[in-house]
């Protein structure tokens, strides 16, 4: 600090305290600009001339240099030990004027700011880089800007702030990184911009723009300080969520209503919901925010407008308002109040309903009720295909398929009754499938073909621990896996009777125990016993339980055996036969005659045996046509085998055999149609086939005659 | 008494029916909820002109809500009631 010693000016200094005037004199004898002013003997503060009346000491007072003393407390204080540190320079920077010490501390002189820091540069480059790292360790931003608006300088942090590089500022525009109009307003009319949020896509800043001032106070350019803004990126996301809030609240809005509007207590749109109804508005509604829609009533483009009578009645209020262009739209207007019961806004809802609108939400309603019907044709087509599987034509089964039609819609117990082969489990399948419960499973269970022991077990299950060699889980019986479905018991005569006392009790009490368990398991299923015995006998003979043939013989459907139906042999025959043509791609067919003689048969194992003799005669045919000679072949034994009548009653020997041959031919005739064949059938000569024939025909005339 | 039998505007399963004329309803004569037939008398109103005007439409449902009261001053286009008409009853 040495050679700062040549500037060093003297310390002039007056004492409050003196109210002598020899001070004025003191101040004329100074060139300096600063004098001192001193109390109780100490310096405590200074003046600068130059501010007061304009340098002419003569109007000086103490009073003004009292208001205008200036502390020394914030000077810096030079001596010669010490060395120049950043918060020195700083100080030196901050006033006019430095004071200069001596080793004992005593005030020596000043020197002035421009003397200081001329010194300061000249010594060392040092202390030009210690003004550089006080620069860049400000934790802001700092830009300066020239006249031209162009910036000449920068700090390191204010590049990471606007994230960008010094060969991208250096020079560069001032309007490329920072508000234009902002920096005009400050070049012009030279005042300090604060706390200007600026907002880029990448960039996030609270930026203050300040003047510098030349000593003629004119503007010479600007400093910009910069201010990382981390929470304003916080902002951005919070508006990107409220955006897409607001998105959803427009598509839920957008279902509800066409169109929602909110315009204020004067009629002025003010928002407007993203779905608007197309062709109501003349123009975008866009160009509508801000402009009060009661006008676009007087102009005619719609009529009436819902926010008037909003308005008017200061209640909700629906109108169906019609536009020019005859466009039908039906609009709710709901009054939204404030504190004072004022209406503060109107909401108003609306929906389009012109007809062309309308018809497009009849037909998607068409189209749901016609989708409705064909999945209803499509579950009849369903039930269709359940009896599909039952091949008739006679009338005899006719009237047991609307039975079992009939009984399928209830849940009472179901006996069927009929010879081996017909179809028993047939029928049972389509009384499931057909009923409600065709959803719920169809169990089938041979009560013949299962060991008595065994047989309990599976129907009623057991509980672990039951018996030796009972799963350790224990089972599930088929009545509780039919649970809510169908049972079919087929072959019931062939309980065992200890099991037909747990069959009543789970018929009547609709409940089970399973072997091993004590608490009954309630169940609902639908039972369908099916037997080839005549239980009735079976119950005489003490082979079946009477009480639980009265259970199982609620609804009683007999099958009729194949021989009593004649008619839908060949139709079954044929089908059999279609069946195996498709399975071995062959095109068999029967031959007219083949058919007759299939139908003459008796069938004793009824269709069971017609399959079965269908498929025999498909294998060994040689020809594709099977003719009647051929099936002959396969059955001749059997037309003979043809059962003995069994007469119980005691007729007259002549009634007896008149009515036995009148039926005999009767018969014939209605096989074989002709009297020839029926002749060849009956063993006897085509005359009196034909006689006997014309004497039956007369006498069913004559009892019919009688009848009537 | 004239008696005015309205077009209504159909809207979804309902009809919107509508006021013809500038006026005060006088009296409503059925309730929501209630069944209505046909051409059957929904309300009267007294028009600006003193004429009063019985407002009837022609659908058959049930009255599914009363958009004005007695007394209330209505425009025409101002909905009066709604009503679910029995022929379409969407699934």
């Amino acid at each position: 600090m040495k050679k700062i010693s040549k500037k060093v000016r003297p310390v002039l200094s007056i004492s409050v305290d003196d109210q002598g005037k020899d001070w004025k004199a003191q101040i004329h004898l100074n060139e300096e600009p600063f004098i001192f002013l001193k109390k109780d003997r100490s310096i405590f503060a200074y003046v600068n001339l130059k501010n007061l009346a304009n340098g002419d000491p003569s109007h000086l007072s103490l009073r003004m240099l009292n208001d205008h003393a200036i502390a020394i407390d914030n000077i810096a204080v030079l001596t010669k030990e010490k060395t120049i540190s950043l918060p020195l320079i700083f100080q030196i920077l901050g006033s006019p004027i430095s004071l200069v010490a001596d080793d004992k501390n005593e005030l020596t002189g000043y020197v002035k700011r421009e003397d200081a820091l001329v010194e300061l540069f000249k010594r060392e480059n040092q202390n030009i880089n210690l003004l550089k790292t006080m620069l860049t360790s400000i934790p802001m931003g700092i830009f300066v800007i020239d006249s031209d608006q162009k910036i000449i300088n920068f700090n390191e942090s204010g590049l990471n702030m606007i994230k960008s590089s010094s060969q991208q500022i250096k020079h560069a525009s001032a309007h490329s990184i920072f508000n234009k109009d902002h920096i005009e307003t400050v070049l012009n009319t030279g005042k300090t911009l604060l706390n200007q949020v600026h907002v880029t896509e990448h960039v996030g800043i609270l930026v203050d723009y300040s003047p510098i001032i030349s000593p003629e106070g004119k503007v010479d350019g600007l400093i910009v300080i910069v201010q990382d803004l981390p929470m304003v990126e916080d902002m951005a996301m919070e508006i990107e969520y409220v955006k897409d809030l607001n998105r959803d609240l427009n598509a839920i809005l957008s279902t509800i209503y066409d169109e929602i509007l909110v315009v204020n207590n004067k009629g002025e749109l003010l928002r407007y919901s993203e779905h608007i109804i197309p062709e109501f508005w003349e123009s975008d509604l866009k160009g509508y925010v801000g402009k009060n829609i009661l006008e676009l009533e007087r102009e005619g483009n719609f009529n009436p407008s819902v926010a008037r009578l909003v308005l008017e009645q200061k209640k909700k209020v629906s109108v169906v308002q019609e536009t020019r262009h005859g466009k039908k739209v039906l609009a709710v207007g709901n009054p939204v109040f404030d504190d004072d019961g004022d209406i503060h806004r109107i909401v108003i809802a609306s929906r389009d309903i012109t007809e062309t609108t309308e018809l497009k939400t009849k037909l998607k309603e068409m189209q749901k009720i016609s989708n409705k019907y064909k999945e209803e044709l499509e579950s009849f087509k369903s039930h269709d295909e359940a009896l599909k599987k039952i091949i008739y034509c006679s009338p005899k089964m006719e009237k047991l398929m609307a039975q079992v039609k009939k009984v399928s819609d209830f849940s009472s117990t179901v006996l069927i009754l009929g010879e081996s082969g017909v179809g028993k489990e047939l029928i049972a399948e389509s009384i499931h499938k057909l009923g409600q419960r065709a959803h719920h499973p169809f169990l089938k269970i041979n009560c013949g073909a299962i060991p008595e022991n065994l047989l309990e077990s599976e129907l009623f299950g057991y509980i672990k621990g039951a018996f030796t060699g009972a799963n350790a889980n224990g089972k599930t019986g088929y009545f509780q896996k039919a649970d809510k479905g169908v049972l079919f018991l087929d072959e019931v005569s062939e309980m065992p009777l200890q099991l037909q006392v747990k069959l009543l009790r789970v018929l009547q009490e609709k409940e089970v125990v399973p072997i091993g368990s004590t608490s009954p398991v309630n169940i609902d299923l639908q039972i369908i016993a099916a037997t080839n015995r005549h239980l009735e006998d079976m119950v005489k003979q003490g082979t079946f339980r009477e009480d639980l043939f009265y259970r199982l013989n609620v609804i009683p459907m007999k099958v009729p055996p194949l021989r009593e139906r004649p008619e839908d042999v060949p139709l079954l025959a044929f089908h059999f036969l279609q069946e195996l043509n498709e399975r071995y791609h062959k095109d068999c067919h029967f031959s007219p005659d083949g058919l007759d003689l299939l139908e003459v048969h008796s069938w004793p194992g009824n269709i069971r045996e017609l399959q079965n003799l269908v498929e025999r005669l498909f294998v060994t045919t040689e020809d594709e046509t099977i003719n009647a000679e051929f099936v002959s072949r396969f059955i001749k034994i059997k037309t003979k085998g043809y059962k003995k009548p069994i007469i119980t009653d005691i007729y007259p020997l002549q009634e007896a055999q008149d009515c036995v041959e009148e039926q005999l031919i009767l018969l014939a005739m209605k096989k074989y149609k002709t009297t020839t064949k029926a002749a060849k059938a009956l063993g006897i000569s085509q005359s009196s086939v034909s006689r006997k024939y014309q004497k039956a025909l007369k006498r069913e005339e004559s009892a019919m005659i009688s009848e009537s | 008494m004239v008696i005015r039998e309205m077009l209504s505007y159909r809207w979804g399963n309902k009809e919107i029916v509508t006021s013809p004329s500038f006026g005060e309803v006088e009296m409503v004569l059925v309730q929501p909820n209630t069944r209505t037939k046909e051409f059957e008398p929904l309300l009267t109103i007294k028009t600006e002109n003193g004429i009063h005007e019985r407002i009837s439409v022609g659908v058959s449902g049930v009255i599914h809500s009363i958009q004005v009261k007695k007394g209330d001053r209505v425009i025409p286009g101002m909905v009066l009631a709604y009503i679910k008409d029995d022929l379409m009853e969407s699934v």
